[in-house]
Order: C-alpha cells, then sequence, then structure tokens
C-alpha cells in the first residue's frame, strides 16, 4: 500500500489536468455518470499503469471529442505541431448524456421503495449494463441486509447514456466477510455498498 | 521451444510504448479551448484555487471539533449529515448528501470507492493519492485490517470494522474517538488534532498528519 504517497498533485501537470479537464467536461457537456463512463473506456492495460490525472486529461479529450467541440485527431494533430484545421476531421457530437436541469443528483421516486431496513436482498448477478454501471463486481449474486434506505438518485446506468434521469431508490446494504470471500474471509468485517434498486432482488 | 528470456522486463517495454507525456496533452487541449475561447487561464487557475485551497481536511476537521465538544450536534450529524456538516456553512459538488459513521470502542469503520476515487470534497478537499490506487480501492474492502495496520492503525480483535464503499452519490465522513488527555482544551484547538485520515478511517484521530493537505 502506497501509505506515503499521500499528496493531491505530485507535479504542476496534474493540477492543470485536473482543472482543463473539468473545464472540458462542462464544454463538452456531459453529465458526471458519462464522465465516468469515460475513465472506464480507457485502455484496460493503461489504466492500470499510467498516472490518475493522464487518465483524467485522456479522458477530457474522450468527453471533447465525443461532444463534438473538436474534431477526433485535434489534440494529436496539435501534439504534432500541425497546424491545418478540422475541415477534413470535423467535429461531430456522438453521445447525449448531457448534464441534468436540476441541480445535484438527488430525486423524487414516485414508486414506495421496494425493500426497507432489516430486509436480506440478493445482488442481482444477471444485471447486463448497457455500458456505464455502479454495481461493484465484488457484490453480484451476494446476499447482504438493507442497512437504510439512502434516498432516490439519478439511476447511473441510463443516465450515462443519455437515456434519461429515470431516478430509483438507493440502500446501504450490509456484506459480512464471510458471505463475500467464504474461502477466505479472514477475521471478520462487514462492507457496506450503496446499491441502485434495479441491482437488488428478494432473497 | 526455447525461451531464452534474459531481458523479460525490456520485452514488455516493447510491447507496452509509453503513452504521450500527459503534461503536453495537457497544455495541447488547454490551447485548443482557449483559441476556441470556451476557457480562459483564469477560468483554469480559479479551478485549482477552488480545489487546492479554499476546500480542504480543516473543514472536516471543525465538523469533528464541534462533535467532540457539544452532545446535541453529535447527535444532529450522526441523524443527518448533510444538514450539520451545513451548520458549519460547508456543503456542495461530492457532498450532496453526507452520512456520517462514528468510531466507538466497538467499532471502527474505513471510507472507500471501489469503483473509481468518490471521496467528500466539502469536508476533506481531494483525495490523497494512495486514496486512488488499485491497491487500495481493492484491499480495503478485502483485508482492512492489513490495510489499518499498513497505515500504523492496530485495533483490538473484537473491534467489528466496517468499511463503506461511495459506490453511489453519498459521501461517508468518520467521526473518529476523541484522543485521551486533550480533554480540556477549546473547540478551535480540538479541531488541530483531527487529521484527514482519521476522517477517512485509516488512523485514530492524533496520530495522523495533522493538516495534510497537498
Amino acid at each position: 500500500m502506497p501509505v506515503d504517497d499521500d499528496v493531491i498533485f505530485h507535479e504542476d501537470w496534474e493540477r492543470r489536468a485536473f482543472a482543463v479537464t473539468q473545464l472540458a467536461q462542462v464544454a463538452a457537456g456531459f453529465n458526471t455518470d458519462a464522465f465516468r463512463y469515460g475513465i472506464e473506456r480507457e485502455d484496460p492495460d493503461l489504466y492500470l499503469r499510467i498516472p490518475y490525472f493522464d487518465k483524467w486529461i485522456r479522458n477530457g479529450e474522450r468527453m471533447l471529442v465525443e461532444g463534438g467541440v473538436i474534431g477526433p485527431t485535434a489534440v494529436t494533430r496539435r501534439i504534432a505541431g500541425d497546424s491545418t484545421g478540422d475541415a477534413e476531421d470535423p467535429p461531430r457530437r456522438t453521445t447525449d448524456a448531457t448534464p441534468p436541469q436540476a441541480r445535484g443528483a438527488r430525486r423524487q421516486v414516485d414508486t414506495e421503495p421496494q425493500f426497507a431496513a432489516g430486509d436480506t436482498v440478493r445482488v442481482r448477478s444477471d444485471h447486463v449494463p448497457i455500458g456505464h454501471t455502479r454495481l461493484p463486481g465484488f457484490v453480484a449474486g451476494r446476499v447482504g441486509v438493507v442497512d437504510f434506505v439512502n434516498d432516490g438518485w439519478i439511476y447511473p446506468d441510463t443516465h450515462a447514456h443519455g437515456q434519461g434521469e429515470a431516478p430509483v431508490w438507493v440502500y446501504a446494504v450490509r456484506f459480512v466477510s464471510t458471505e463475500l470471500w467464504p474461502d477466505d474471509p479472514g477475521p471478520g468485517h462487514a462492507v457496506y455498498v450503496d446499491l441502485f434498486e434495479p441491482y437488488l432482488e428478494q432473497s | 521451444m526455447s525461451h531464452d528470456h534474459d531481458h523479460d522486463h525490456d520485452h514488455d517495454r516493447h510491447h507496452h510504448p509509453r503513452p504521450t507525456d500527459p503534461a503536453i496533452r495537457v497544455e495541447a487541449i488547454a490551447s485548443l479551448l482557449i483559441e476556441a475561447g470556451l476557457i480562459d487561464e483564469a477560468r483554469i487557475d480559479a479551478v485549482i484555487e477552488r480545489y487546492e485551497t479554499d476546500i480542504g481536511p480543516l473543514n472536516g476537521a471543525k465538523v469533528v471539533a464541534r462533535a467532540w465538544v457539544d452532545p446535541d450536534y453529535r447527535q444532529r450529524l450522526l441523524s443527518d449529515g448533510t444538514a450539520a456538516i451545513a451548520e458549519l456553512g460547508f456543503g456542495g459538488a461530492q457532498g450532496e448528501k453526507m452520512v456520517v459513521v462514528e468510531n466507538t470502542d466497538q467499532v471502527h469503520n474505513l471510507v472507500v470507492c471501489t469503483l473509481c476515487s468518490c471521496y467528500p470534497w466539502p469536508v476533506l478537499g481531494l483525495p490523497p493519492s494512495w486514496y486512488k490506487s488499485p491497491e487500495y480501492r481493492a484491499r480495503a474492502v478485502r483485508e482492512p485490517r492489513a490495510v489499518l495496520r499498513e497505515f500504523g492503525t492496530e485495533l483490538a480483535d473484537d473491534v467489528e470494522v466496517r468499511v463503506w464503499d461511495s459506490s453511489a452519490e453519498i459521501r461517508y465522513l468518520v467521526l473518529p474517538q476523541r484522543p485521551a488527555g486533550i480533554e480540556d482544551l477549546p473547540e478551535q484547538e480540538l479541531a488541530a488534532h483531527v487529521g484527514r485520515d482519521a476522517m477517512i478511517g485509516v488512523r485514530m484521530a492524533g496520530s495522523d498528519q495533522i493538516g495534510a493537505n497537498s
């Protein structure tokens, strides 16, 4: 564990990558879920070995291209010192996951919560997302107990793809380590995971 | 078949060319956006200042110190973290709903984001590098006691460890135990004993790098 690596930014470019990427996301007109989905589409090998803020700025470029702010080769050409315009490489918006009209991500949900505190639930093992999801793989198929209902929220699985806010209930679900890792649970601990209602089924 | 790989590491490197220097990419993108009139240098500087200077773990430390001296505030903080934190003027992006979890003699809480790097910005600022590392993200849920030991935090065997995975938009703050021996300090001085790592849950209050920020 790199416990001594406890700075926010190591070098000045990281500071600028943070700010430029945030501003690029705004310029591209994408919501937070679409931003996270962009990072998730990083090449898996690069994801594990390049610096955190390198993943950010590469996603900043991805957002600008997919948002139709710049052409697909604009940054590569700029780095190469090629000053030709975008005529051969026109910007074109390819996905439409715009920011919410209302502030924040917490929303009214029209239906009653399907589960209550104390209910035993199973995380679906057959959840197939369009692309983005906030279902952590290590709880898929596992049984836990609802600790508390954690309000209604925009559903990231649709919102990241421009398919609507579709707000649903979120539950803080408690899993014990013997359920998560039955073969090697360690001395015992509990993991609480915030899960969207479509990820869960009655157990 | 012969495998004569005396230079396995070099061999691997040939298959994984180093990508473009990220500093060059940052400036290429910045220049394109500036030329398009979409951003300017002042806005870049303003974003950096807002998140590196204006917010940070001192905000969370003030919340914890208040909870240590004021039992009514502590109760409000544990029942509605968002509202109690807003009483001290803190809130905003990545803190839309705050849940505060309390460490006791029986329970020790630890916060992680296994899916990315979610973190309660309004009370702690931006996360330290280790919090965003694949190692912490994987091991905090798998073997939290081993992770805590690497931070120098030893727990008694009968303490229940609770790990909170920030997998949705709710953000978690640990209310650490008040260290012995500083009971008589006023609230403002108590805040100086509350470091960032104690509010993530990897260290005890009074034992971490006070004011660790950047």
